[in-house]
């Protein structure tokens, strides 16, 4: 039946496994079987490298069977419900409800209803509540996972943080007590006791009149207060994939991922990732290019990618792309470069990497003005962007991009203003270029404003956010200040990220939203065709859920916050600090110039011992 | 040959071109044409076989298909040409792109062949075996092996055409619910599968339903008589 069904929908290649490198392994001899699932289609889960690591980590484990599956598109979607196959694995063809575990990995918040659909087509019961001892243990991981409190009644699991830490301890524990003949129960009360896994079940939460969390209080005496994130303190001796999952069919990124380093130095204040990773750790440019070697022969890819959160950063660039360029441009693999500081080296480097000269220079200032840049510490000045475009120019680039926020806290109209002006300096120093060393080609300079979404875990997550009508307004405001018609710009619909908004800082009892938005047909929500605000609204509506309490209310730093169980390392006085610093306008320098004693070197790695 | 090697003198002695054979099953049926040819240039790769680059500014692997296989059909009989830059043994190439190709693609044989021949030019005809979910077609296929003038509509560019295609049907017979069939094939005319089978169900009355009905290319041919394998 599944043939027939493959050759009526789009795409059949998403559904059919096989892939090089994919993990052969008979069922029946293995005591876990582990479905690690996407929310999302096929395409887009397979370029994203958590999978490739943890794929292959928790199959270097001969007692594991790990699979994939994907979040259907609506055409299979369709063709299962009519014909009742319930979703199934790629390696096996198994049906999800068949396993020990169903791990979701949470990446963005709009994915969360295709985790629900996913769960619905794999005929498990969608509230932990309800499920049975026969049934999959539903486990999540992934940046979302800091505050999980939306989804918290669908899960029984969570891990927080890094996958390599405590996963064998996890698994572990769950073959004993299977063995033991221990219930659900046992095996979680086990769990509960491992680092980084939190149990949601395990904890009450109280409100107050106003809405507010009152108390958050364990269940029982052995559960803890709070949940410390894990993190791997030396990525050079951490199990690192030598081979990656290569799909027949194309996906976002078809590439080799080098993973350069975790964590981030910059300290930028509205930034989750920023935060949640640190310290940053950095690998060995010798170890990367030893792996990198490994990877380009067993995968057969023409390209290779540098992935991090800010690859300039990393110490070891020069030699780890010098070795990169010698050691492949002449076998035809190509090498994508993230974006850089502009500077001599970076231009020569990306001159003799053919694909970044399509896409142009890109630039982050993010705010408009310097003014707001000191507010979300965004360590980049105007002259250094100008500096650096004058370099470019000159080295015949034509295309600049330019990605901004709007709605940032404290912003006013003159920095709204600054959007435009920058883009406008940055064409004008292009024409004091002397006519007769300018390209042919005509200057383009693409402005982007995205909406900002306040996130728990960064030094605005007590911010409101802006209202859907206040981002229309401020984009308008922008888009008439541009005059010139060199300078494109485009802008984010603010109804999603206002979803986001609201998602982001939610607590558990959005989860009957998110189910009744599921009810109303919400799923691949971060699809432009089938996002639906107005089916959100109805379902916020239908379940007395006031979607601005979340997205739009300034919290103060006393309040109980739906993610201050989950621990990132980083001390809450040091957020407040941060706020308040933002308020006078003051940069906190990067933790490479000085350490700004923010709670994390309690994990003993990284940044912090250098 | 590529264009942009019209510079170097090559001997035709120096170009070394192999013809590879190759079967196409199991759930690699769902995967097209594009994806198909991506496969093999990562896996030639894989298996550290010298392939030759073309020169141009974006090079490209030297590699060219007889034919597309539509997505859902199954080949025994798949040919591509591939250009190396050093001899290798016919039997090198198959084991190391065996080693590495996933479950449902096997290179079946491969040969050295001269410079100037490509299988995309070389085509001409291909069998088929269909496997039919209805039976009882034998009046209809003796009728069009007897006639002298099919006409189907085809569209084309969003115009229905009517096309003449009895000089493509080759051989035609019918054993219960299985078809087989040889079909003029390739640049110079082609006939695809289902436009004939369309035809035998409209004639029957009969809805056609493709993704009931399971065809198989089993062989090509460079001529259009269906005697002379690629």
């Amino acid at each position: 039946m599944l043939d027939e069904i493959l050759l009526q929908v789009e795409k059949p290649g998403r559904y059919i496994g096989n892939e090089g490198g994919m993990e052969i392994k008979d069922p029946s001899k293995t005591d876990i079987r582990f479905a690690f699932c996407f929310p999302d289609v096929y395409e887009v889960g397979m370029s994203h490298l958590g999978l490739q690591i943890l794929y292959f980590f928790l199959n270097r484990r001969e007692d594991t069977y790990c699979e994939r599956a994907f979040a259907p598109w609506h055409d299979m979607e369709e063709k299962m419900r009519e014909n009742a196959l319930p979703l199934f694995s790629l390696e096996t063809f198994t049906p999800l409800k068949e396993f020990d575990f169903v791990g979701f990995t949470l990446q963005y918040e709009m994915s969360y209803t295709n985790v629900i659909n996913m769960l619905d087509l794999s005929g498990i019961p969608i509230f932990a509540k309800d499920r049975k001892e026969e049934d999959p243990l539903i486990i999540g991981g992934g940046p979302c996972t800091y505050n999980p409190e939306p989804l918290a009644d669908f899960f029984d699991i969570f891990y927080i943080g890094e996958g390599e830490v405590s996963y064998d301890e996890l698994l572990d524990t769950y073959k004993k007590n299977k063995k033991a003949g221990g219930t659900k129960f046992d095996f979680l009360k086990a769990a509960c006791r491992i680092k980084g896994i939190y149990i949601p079940s395990f904890y009450d939460v109280s409100y107050n009149d106003d809405g507010t969390i009152s108390a958050f209080t364990p269940k029982y005496d052995f559960v803890p207060k709070t949940v410390e994130k894990v993190i791997v303190k030396d990525l050079d001796k951490v199990f690192y994939p030598e081979k990656q999952l290569v799909p027949l069919i194309e996906t976002v990124h078809d590439r080799v991922t080098l993973e350069v380093f975790r964590g981030c130095i910059r300290g930028c204040r509205f930034c989750q990732a920023g935060y949640v990773y640190r310290p940053v750790r950095e690998k060995n440019h010798q170890h990367l290019l030893d792996v990198c070697q490994k990877l380009v022969e067993s995968s057969g890819h023409e390209e290779i990618s540098l992935t991090s959160l800010s690859t300039g950063d990393y110490r070891e660039f020069k030699p780890l792309a010098e070795g990169l360029l010698e050691k492949y441009s002449k076998d035809n693999v190509s090498i994508s470069l993230p974006s850089l500081r502009i500077d001599a080296f970076s231009l020569d480097l990306m001159d003799k990497v053919q694909a970044v000269r399509r896409s142009g220079l890109t630039f982050a200032p993010e705010a408009g003005s310097q003014r707001l840049r000191d507010v979300i510490n965004k360590g980049i000045t105007e002259e250094e962007i100008l500096k650096g475009c004058e370099l470019a120019f000159s080295g015949g680039w034509t295309r600049v991009k330019l990605y901004f926020m709007t709605g940032l806290p404290t912003e006013t109209k003159e920095d709204l203003l600054g959007i435009a002006l920058l883009a406008d300096k940055i064409v004008s120093k292009y024409f004091e270029i002397p006519k007769e060393e300018r390209k042919d080609k005509p200057i383009t300079v693409v402005a982007s404003a995205a909406c900002f979404v306040p996130k728990p875990f960064t030094a605005f997550q007590w911010e409101r956010q802006s209202t859907v009508d206040e981002f229309y307004e401020k984009q308008k405001f922008v888009k008439n200040s541009i005059t010139r018609k060199q300078i494109k710009y485009n802008y984010h619909e603010p109804e999603l990220s206002s979803l986001e908004g609201v998602l982001a800082r939610g607590d558990r009892r959005l989860s009957h939203a998110l189910y009744k938005a599921w009810q109303l047909g919400a799923k691949f929500d971060s699809w432009q065709e089938f996002f639906s605000y107005d089916t959100w609204l109805e379902a916020f509506k239908q379940t007395n859920t006031s979607p601005e309490f979340y997205a739009n209310r300034q919290r103060s730093y006393d309040e109980i916050l739906p993610w201050d169980h989950i621990s990132i390392g980083v001390k809450k006085e040091f957020f407040i600090e941060e706020a308040e610093k933002a308020k006078a306008e003051v940069v906190t320098p990067n933790c490479r110039k000085e350490c700004s004693h923010c709670g994390v070197a309690r994990f003993g790695c990284g940044v912090c011992y250098e | 040959m590529n264009e942009n090697e019209k510079f170097v003198p090559l001997r035709p002695e120096d170009i070394k071109k192999y013809r590879l054979k190759f079967e196409k099953n199991q759930k690699l049926i769902y995967i097209g044409h594009l994806d198909l040819l991506k496969l093999f240039q990562r896996s030639v790769k894989r298996g550290k076989l010298p392939i030759e680059y073309s020169k141009g500014f974006n090079p490209h692997q030297l590699m060219v298909f007889a034919i597309p296989l539509p997505l859902g059909m199954e080949s025994g009989a798949e040919y591509i040409d591939i250009r190396l830059t050093e001899d290798v043994p016919p039997e090198t190439i198959v084991s190391s792109l065996n080693a590495v190709f996933p479950q449902g693609i096997r290179i079946l044989e491969a040969r050295k062949i001269s410079f100037s021949q490509n299988c995309a030019a070389d085509v001409h005809s291909a069998d088929y075996t269909v496997i039919l979910p209805h039976t009882g077609f034998e009046d209809i296929i003796e009728e069009i092996n007897k006639s002298e003038s099919i006409q189907i509509e085809r569209t084309v560019k969003k115009r229905v055409k009517q096309t003449e295609i009895r000089p493509y049907i080759k051989k035609l017979s019918i054993e219960g619910n299985t078809l087989k069939t040889t079909l003029v094939t390739g640049s110079q005319g082609n006939l695809k599968p289902d436009d004939l089978l369309k035809y035998i169900y409209k004639c029957k009355g009969l809805e056609y339903i493709p993704y009931k009905v399971k065809i198989k290319r089993e062989e090509m041919y460079a001529d259009t008589e269906g005697s002379v394998k690629l």
